[in-house]
């Protein structure tokens, strides 16, 4: 179950930080954000990696868990690149759900 | 030059980069470096990729190729009733026996109860003929009728000794070649001069941009696996390739070579006790695997019982446990006398030194034994995505040289080559491996030789694709030969259905997911390449390896 908690924060943390850059935002949310959303946009990804990285660490132990935790990153990226790629609009959607997924799914079940 | 990360920067012709080779600056020799050596070494390191990344799930591809019924999941026996099983059936076929051994099933390489003896060296000093069964762990039947084969471990095998050269020359190449990828690897990230603003960028329809977009995307996603694969590769044979350290150290010829062995890998081993030639009366089994287990947190963490010199004065009992879920999953033996049941070593682990331990962790990573099944999907997804790095690479190339030709330039004979040859490999040897299985289930069940034929079969059809992609114009070939892929994954369950009973309809009801796993994934690989052959079949114009002529008629200014 862990990994789909892992799973879920990778891509919401990779899928709020491509909202943070300016070069995609606009095809993701049809305008420009503000400098404001951006900074919150990347610091909420960066906080959802980082708890991949706790959920992967306390569950699995260092060695395993470092190892999860890249796996998880390298499929959470590549989801978001095809996103962008074939449905930009559903990067704001997917950043919600699957950041809201892997903060419940922690809370509850535990890491 | 050939920067990877802005083409608007590169100047009009290509050639004068090559030729300027290590003169430019950094990012030009980098540049020079990576093109050349990826080049050069793809198809080493993409045949390696493929069939590595397969031997992730080798047990998985065995019991496929075994083409056994599905199995029931009943629960496994108790350990000490297995024991005793295993014990009795040994007892009943080979009484006296040199050595016997029995592994308990744990984890997915090792499914069943395994027995093994191995008869007493005859008057000429031969060996006889061993023994070997796997029974089932519910049931203890044996497990009957499997077909002969080389299974998921050819090809994982194949993926560091290659096939019909000797082993040593093998190891070297891929050596050889596992450094240069790390060479590609440096070189690239160099090069990739926007790593991280161009992290999520794939622009596909834009010819060669869109390759050049996809071998960045791809690479930089699964980059830690990508260094580490490779460097734990290179540390797998660090004493074969630098055998003079050892050399130098311990001396030469085989007395020393087992000392370097012995102080290296260091397991206390009674395994080379000579027999005492006088008859002696075992101690009970039982007891000591009770020990063993009681020291390492119970019966389920024994995995194997082994006894040499059975029925012998100088009788040696063997009890191991795996060190569960860790990274390095450690073999722990103890070892007892084999007549007064006194142990002969301590339970523990042997005291590891740092670089014996780093050298056992990053090995362990490669190998990726550790891995849950979720994880164990994300290194095969990640093994596929580097031979996609590897073959987006290659048309990264060849579709650079194109444009750089233009509409009317004629192409030299070197850009022909490789876009014949990228048919061949990339598609290629997808298609060769999908037909190491079908001939797994075509060849005769009682052929002695089997397993070399599989093989066999996939070399044979690897060169007849390198043939046909040499012969054909390349779109075509690329269109052929995709359709023969998708064909040859997407028919595979059909194939297995009217040839044996461990196809979908019987292992999907049975909860086999092994079984089913193995169908259902030749399916997704087969409308996989279905799907890139129907993106290519649309196309009239343009050539698959440098589609940017489609997008030129589109707008002719891109190109100037």
């Amino acid at each position: 179950m862990t990994a789909i908690w892992g799973l879920a924060a990778s891509l919401g943390g990779f899928a709020l930080l491509c909202l943070s850059m300016r070069p995609h935002e606009s095809r993701v949310l049809g305008q420009s954000a503000t400098a404001g959303r951006r900074n919150g946009a990347r610091v909420g990804g960066a906080l959802l990696l980082a708890l991949a990285l706790f959920i992967a660490v306390c569950s699995e132990g260092l060695g395993i868990g470092l190892t999860a935790w890249y796996a998880w990153l390298a499929a959470g990226a590549t989801a978001v690149v095809l996103l962008l790629t074939y449905r930009p609009t559903a990067i704001r959607g997917t950043a919600l759900l699957a950041g809201v997924i892997a903060v419940a799914g922690w809370l509850i079940a535990g890491a | 030059m050939t920067s990877h990360a802005d083409p608007a920067a590169d100047p009009p012709a290509a050639g004068s980069a090559d030729a300027r080779g290590w003169k430019g600056g950094l990012q030009q020799c980098m540049s020079w470096l990576h093109t050349w050596t990826g080049l050069v070494l793809s198809v080493v390191l993409y045949f390696m990729f493929v069939t590595g990344t397969a031997g992730y799930f080798n047990s998985e591809i065995d019991r496929w190729m075994q083409a056994q019924p599905p199995a029931a999941r009943a629960p496994h026996m108790d350990a000490r009733t297995m024991l005793d099983t295993g014990v009795a059936r040994l007892r009943q076929v080979m009484p006296d026996a040199r050595n016997w051994s029995v592994s308990l099933p744990n984890g997915r390489r090792n499914p069943d109860l395994a027995l093994y003896a191995e008869p007493k060296p005859g008057a000429d000093g031969k060996a006889g003929k061993e023994f070997s069964e796997q029974l089932d762990p519910a049931t203890s039947a044996p497990r009957a009728g499997a077909l002969k084969t080389g299974g998921g471990d050819a090809l994982y095998v194949m993926h560091y000794s290659l096939h019909y050269i000797p082993y040593e020359v093998a190891i070297y190449i891929v050596g050889i070649a596992t450094m240069f990828m790390l060479v590609a690897i440096v070189s690239g990230v160099i090069v990739h001069k926007k790593i991280f603003a161009d992290f999520f960028t794939f622009r596909p329809g834009k010819g060669q941009r869109s390759w050049l977009d996809a071998h960045n995307v791809i690479s930089v996603m699964s980059l830690p696996f990508f260094v580490m694969i490779t460097y734990s590769g290179l540390v797998f044979y660090t004493y074969d390739y630098f055998p003079s350290v050892r050399t130098a150290l311990y001396g030469a010829g085989k007395e020393a070579q087992q000392t370097f062995e012995r102080e290296v890998y260091g397991e206390e081993s009674f395994y080379d006790t000579p027999a005492a030639g006088r008859a002696a009366q075992m101690t009970p089994l039982l007891p000591l695997v009770e020990q063993a287990a009681a020291a390492w947190g119970g019966m389920e963490r024994v995995s194997y019982i082994e006894i040499i010199n059975l029925n012998d004065a100088s009788a040696r009992i063997r009890v191991s446990a795996r060190r569960e879920r860790s990274v390095n999953p450690d073999y722990v033996s103890w070892w007892f006398d084999g007549v007064s049941g006194a142990p002969l070593s301590t339970p523990g682990a042997k005291g590891k030194t740092g670089a014996d331990n780093f050298s056992d962790t990053i090995t362990a990573l490669h190998e990726g034994h550790f891995a849950s099944p979720v994880l164990r999907w994300l290194y095969l997804a990640s093994g596929l995505l580097g031979a996609g790095m590897i073959a987006t690479g290659l048309l990264v190339w060849t579709s650079k040289r194109r444009q750089q030709l233009g509409k009317r330039g004629e192409p030299d004979a070197g850009l022909k080559f490789v876009e014949h040859f990228n048919v061949g490999i990339i598609a290629g040897l997808p298609i060769a491996v999908a037909v190491y299985f079908w001939a797994n289930r075509l060849l005769p069940a009682d052929l002695a030789t089997r397993a070399d034929w599989e093989l066999h079969a996939l070399f044979i059809a690897w060169a007849l694709a390198l043939a046909h992609a040499a012969l054909r114009p390349t779109p075509c070939a690329w269109r052929e030969q995709l359709a023969l892929a998708a064909a040859l994954y997407g028919l595979l369950p059909l194939l297995n259905a009217l040839t044996t009973q461990s196809h979908l309809a019987a292992s999907l009801p049975a909860g086999d997911w092994v079984l089913a796993g193995f169908d259902l994934t030749m399916l997704v690989l087969g409308t996989g390449f279905g799907w890139a052959w129907i993106k290519l079949r649309g196309r009239t114009v343009g050539r698959p390896a440098a589609s940017e002529t489609l997008t030129a008629t589109r707008s002719p200014a891109s190109l100037s």
